[in-house]
């Protein structure tokens, strides 16, 4: 058995143990047992001899005294919070005020938050925290009170300078400050939730009283509110509605970049989405054997799609289709000027420019593609026929 | 509580002291009773015996070198022995003894006297002038020492003052009581950095101010980097320079010596003013071999002693921006750069500093007024119990105590706002410990033998366990002037000691380290951490596998003839090894891991050759 033992749910054996009674022992509800067990705890023994002191078997007095922690009558391990020095101890050179001051805040000091004990906000800024640990040592340091005799006021007030710094230097840390923030959580009174809410309303009932009456807001108001709507459709996949809504937002609101640019984005995912279902039921209709329908909707995906890959896919499967490659003309120079340096582009384009009889424009297009891609298939093809071309 | 009684404020400094006070609210500069408003720090014993003090105790230096004792501050608080005080010897005009304790005694008038008394000699002096200039006794005083000065130069400081007769209410740092002169007066809020590049000390601290407030931030210096150093390399180049014309050492003579002392602190202080300055020391030195006296004339410019001494602008350049780091503090958010001391009016220093804060440094304090006047100020603060200002200072070092392997284990890191307190837990690093020796260190150094010894006691009766298992709690509390208490405390039985932290004396490095591992089984050990549990397992598993290795290359070592001294090597590295795995040193389970890594390659070699031998 040694100190530095460790008893489950109490703490080292080396530790010591105090009892922290603050209200009169018959207000907590203790089993005559735990009474006993607290009787035996004379002084602050350590864990160890505390346990030994109630004379009952190791795990029962471990039992008790768990018990009586848990009731909140004994503390274990933590230092004891400085007494606050007596009143009227002798030879001490402080003025009547002083020394009150000093034993109130010596007082509260183990129960005071950081920002209590400078008297900040909660989320007081560091230029605030500064000022108030500056404000408060002033009172406490030590060298206001420099060449009196203090007696043990001297501790207490060191104590209280000590805690001082640490809570600025806790409050100034963003990190030390969101530590300690998370683990001191706000605890508001009932009262004050019943203020908090009663602030909420009011401002809530504020804001809508200005929509009504004031022509800037209203219109700022109803873009907001067809931007959030915007928003939830996107959210929910129907970028066609979502693009149209930003739209609108954009016009109400006048001169909002961000809308009309999520309306833009918006809307080419929308086409996205249209040419993959042009693709999917063209692919399904080809299958079936249905080439007229899937050429139409081979097309509509090539025409939809702002990707060029799935553009050239949607028109390659409209030529093996039976497609006429001279529908694809616009379509395919549009894509050449959009991705220019797409070799299947070119190459595609090329193909059209022979369906439709312009051989030198294909060749042209042809080499552009094996200069972007030497091995694209159909150009590498068609030139190596090159000789047998009536060119 | 006010008091009538009148206080001041004295920059005792390593080339010159001021001493001012506050009238009526009014800070001011003390002269002396012959007019002057700075005071050398020399002291002499003239010809005719009489004891001199001060500009007359200057002027005859030069006529009575062994007799005239100046810079005296470098070697306050500081053993003989010490590296500093030996590299200074060598360029002293006065002889220095080593006194009882190893401190440093300087030989006066044919009587050793320690650096305190020849301290208390300027300070009595002082305290006359201002006597004088009050019209009633002074007793209450603020003195200042360079911020990085440790505990003990700090002690010696004091004791310097009431051997004067004065009452030092106060010791503070002289670059924060440049900041209070700086302050007084103005209304500033923000952060202030004093850059103090004294005669013999380098300071540089950086504060918030706000409302009378003035909270250290961060300080840091150098006790060795000051106007010294910069006249040093100007006598320096004088010196090789006129070696290299007539072949003669001018260091040998201490006469000779002394002139180019005043001269080169001459020159230096005009090349802040003009370009260029002639050194002219007719009749200077006369050769062994006789002849005419030799004069020396040469011209210094400006450039070349910039050029001479940029390593030393740099090494304060360097220490600031340490400064700052531990501050935490970019050169952009400091609102005001307070420049003190005399080395820099020097525009090469005032350039550097410019370039590292990107601002102009303030004008408008007297460079060298500054710090006494903030003393002053501080002193009449304290005293007056208005609470006008309010000084919040930091430790300038870490403190804590040696632990077991010969390594400082930190309780108050450096820069932490006084009044503090912390503790620390140890636990016993053998068997049975009956005793723990808690040796006080001061530094930043991780090896203990390197950083100051403040002091030592020992916690006896303590409690008969196994290693490890009594835990002993040691406790330091600084109280708002600066001075030390250490307690420690076992744990279970509530068994306390404690003292006041004195310096110590009397001790040198070698005897410190010698200290170190005589009393290593008296001592206590930090409790190991997860980085030493961790090693600690990579050394298990080392130790397995020797063990395993070990008895196969014994057979063959004892079979052959040589290589028998490597298996008692190999088992006493085996046996560090093994004490070192249960505690708590990191670099102790490190080292011995990295030497029983070797003895096991070597093992498995010898094995492998053994093995393709009889395969042969």
């Amino acid at each position: 058995m040694t100190g530095a033992e460790e008893i489950e749910g109490l703490g080292r054996r080396g530790e010591r143990v105090r009892v922290t009674l603050e209200r009169p022992i018959g207000t907590y509800a203790l089993s005559p047992e735990e009474a006993f067990a607290l009787s035996r705890i004379v002084g602050e023994p350590i864990l160890g001899e505390a346990l030994r002191a109630t004379g009952l078997p190791p795990p029962k007095a471990i039992d008790l005294l768990r018990g009586l922690r848990l009731k909140g009558v004994l503390r274990i391990g933590d230092a004891p919070p400085p007494a606050a020095p007596p009143q009227d101890e002798p030879g001490v050179q402080l003025t009547a005020e002083e020394r009150a001051e000093i034993r109130e805040m010596s007082a509260r000091l183990p129960h005071l938050k950081h920002w209590d004990l400078l008297g900040i906000r909660r989320m007081a800024s560091v230029d605030e925290v500064k000022d108030a640990f500056f404000e408060r040592s002033r009172r406490f340091h030590p060298d206001r009170f420099w060449g009196r005799e203090l007696g043990s006021y001297r501790r207490a007030v060191e104590a209280i300078f000590r805690q001082l710094k640490e809570a600025e230097a806790t409050l100034s840390d963003p990190t030390r400050r969101a530590a300690y923030l998370a683990a001191n959580p706000e605890k508001r009174t009932a009262a004050e939730r019943e203020q908090d809410e009663l602030t909420a309303r009011r401002r809530a009932e504020r804001s809508e009283r200005l929509k009504r009456f004031n022509p800037l807001l209203q219109r700022a108001h109803g873009a907001a509110d067809l931007a959030s709507q915007a928003k939830r459709l996107a959210d929910e996949g129907k970028f066609a509605e979502a693009s149209a809504t930003f739209t609108a937002a954009a016009a109400k609101h006048g001169r909002s970049e961000d809308l009309r640019k999520a309306a833009e984005e918006t809307a080419g995912k929308a086409r996205q989405e249209r040419a993959a279902k042009a693709l999917r039921s063209a692919r399904s209709a080809q299958q079936a054997g249905d080439l007229a329908a899937a050429r139409t909707r081979f097309l509509e995906a090539a025409e939809a799609t702002g990707d060029p890959a799935t553009s050239i896919e949607a028109m390659g499967s409209y030529l093996d289709c039976g497609g006429d490659a001279v529908d694809l003309r616009t379509l395919v120079s549009a894509l050449v000027v959009a991705a220019p340096s797409n070799a299947n582009a070119h190459a595609l384009h090329g193909r059209v420019l022979l369906a439709a009889g312009l051989a030198k424009s294909a060749q042209a297009a042809l080499e552009r593609a094996l200069r972007l891609d030497p091995n694209q298939p159909f150009a590498t093809s068609q030139l190596k026929r090159k000789s047998r071309w009536p060119f | 509580m006010s008091s009538n009684e009148p206080t001041i404020g004295i920059d005792l400094g390593t080339t010159n002291s001021v001493v001012a006070t506050v009238v009526d609210g009014v800070p001011t500069v003390i002269p002396s009773r012959t007019g002057a408003r700075l005071t050398p720090s020399v002291v002499a014993i003239a010809n005719n015996g009489k004891r001199l003090v001060g500009s007359i105790a200057k002027r005859q230096g030069i006529i009575n070198p062994e007799q005239t004792v100046s810079a005296v501050k470098r070697f306050i608080g500081r053993r003989f022995s010490s590296d500093e005080v030996q590299a200074a010897r060598a360029n002293l005009p006065y002889p220095i003894l080593c006194g009882a304790h190893d401190d440093v005694r300087v030989e006066l008038g044919g009587v050793p006297l320690s650096v305190p008394e020849i301290s208390a000699m300027v300070l009595k002096e002082l305290k006359a002038d201002a006597e004088a200039f009050l019209g009633k006794p002074v007793r209450k005083a603020v003195i200042t020492v360079p911020a990085y000065f440790n505990d003990g130069q700090r002690q010696a400081t004091k004791d310097a003052g009431e051997i004067a007769g004065l009452d030092v209410i106060r010791i503070i740092n002289e670059p924060t009581a440049a900041a209070l002169a700086y302050g007084h007066g103005r209304t500033i809020n923000g952060k202030l950095a004093v850059f103090d590049l004294g005669g013999g000390t380098f300071d540089i601290s950086i504060l918030q101010l706000k409302k009378g407030v003035y909270e250290v931030i961060a300080t840091s210096g150098d006790t060795y980097l000051g106007g010294e150093d910069f006249d040093g390399r100007v006598i320096e180049w004088l010196v090789f320079g006129f070696a290299r014309e007539h072949a003669a050492d001018l260091r040998k003579e201490k006469m000779a010596l002394q002139r180019l002392r005043d001269a080169a602190e001459k020159a230096k202080c005009e090349l802040s003013t003009v370009k260029e300055t002639r050194i002219d020391l007719p009749f200077l030195f006369t050769l062994p071999t006789g002849g005419a006296a030799l004069h020396l004339q040469r011209d210094l410019s400006r450039e070349k002693l910039q050029e001479l001494s940029a390593d030393l602008v740099e090494r304060t350049i360097r220490t600031t921006a340490k400064a700052m780091a531990d501050a935490n503090v970019s050169p952009r958010e400091i609102a005001e750069v307070v420049l003190v001391g005399g080395q820099t009016r020097m525009p090469a220093v005032q350039e550097a500093v410019r370039r590292f804060f990107g601002r102009e440094p303030s004008k408008g304090v007297h460079v060298d007024e500054v710090v006494a006047v903030g003393a002053a100020i501080q002193a009449n603060a304290l005293t007056s119990g208005t609470a006008e200002v309010l000084l919040l200072d930091v430790t300038p070092q870490s403190l804590g105590i040696m632990v077991a392997g010969g390594y400082a284990n930190v309780i108050i890191p450096k820069n932490t706002t006084i009044p503090t307190a912390a503790a620390h837990r140890f636990t016993t690093v053998r068997d049975d410990q009956e005793s723990a020796r808690i040796f006080v260190l001061q530094g930043d150094e991780d090896e203990a033998s390197k950083n100051e010894l403040l002091g030592e006691f020992v916690l006896t009766g303590l409690r008969k366990a196994p290693r490890g298992e009594v835990e002993i709690e040691v406790r330091f509390d600084i109280s708002a002037d600066g001075i030390v208490w250490v307690s420690a405390e076992d744990i279970e039985t509530g068994l306390q000691q404690s003292l006041q932290v004195e310096p110590s004396g009397g001790l040198t490095r070698e005897e410190l380290q010698e200290i170190a591992s005589r009393h290593q089984e008296d001592l206590v050990a930090a409790r190991p951490n997860a980085e030493a549990l961790a090693r600690a397992d990579v050394l298990r598993a080392l130790l397995a596998e020797t063990d395993e290795v070990l008895p196969q290359v014994r057979g063959i070592i004892l079979d052959s003839t040589f290589g028998q001294d490597a298996l008692a090597k190999a088992e006493r590295t085996i046996q560090r090894a093994r004490d070192a795995v249960g505690g708590a040193d990191v670099h102790a389970i490190e080292a011995s891991g990295a030497e029983l890594e070797r003895t096991l390659a070597l093992f498995k070699g010898i094995r492998q050759r053994a093995s393709d031998q009889s395969g042969h």
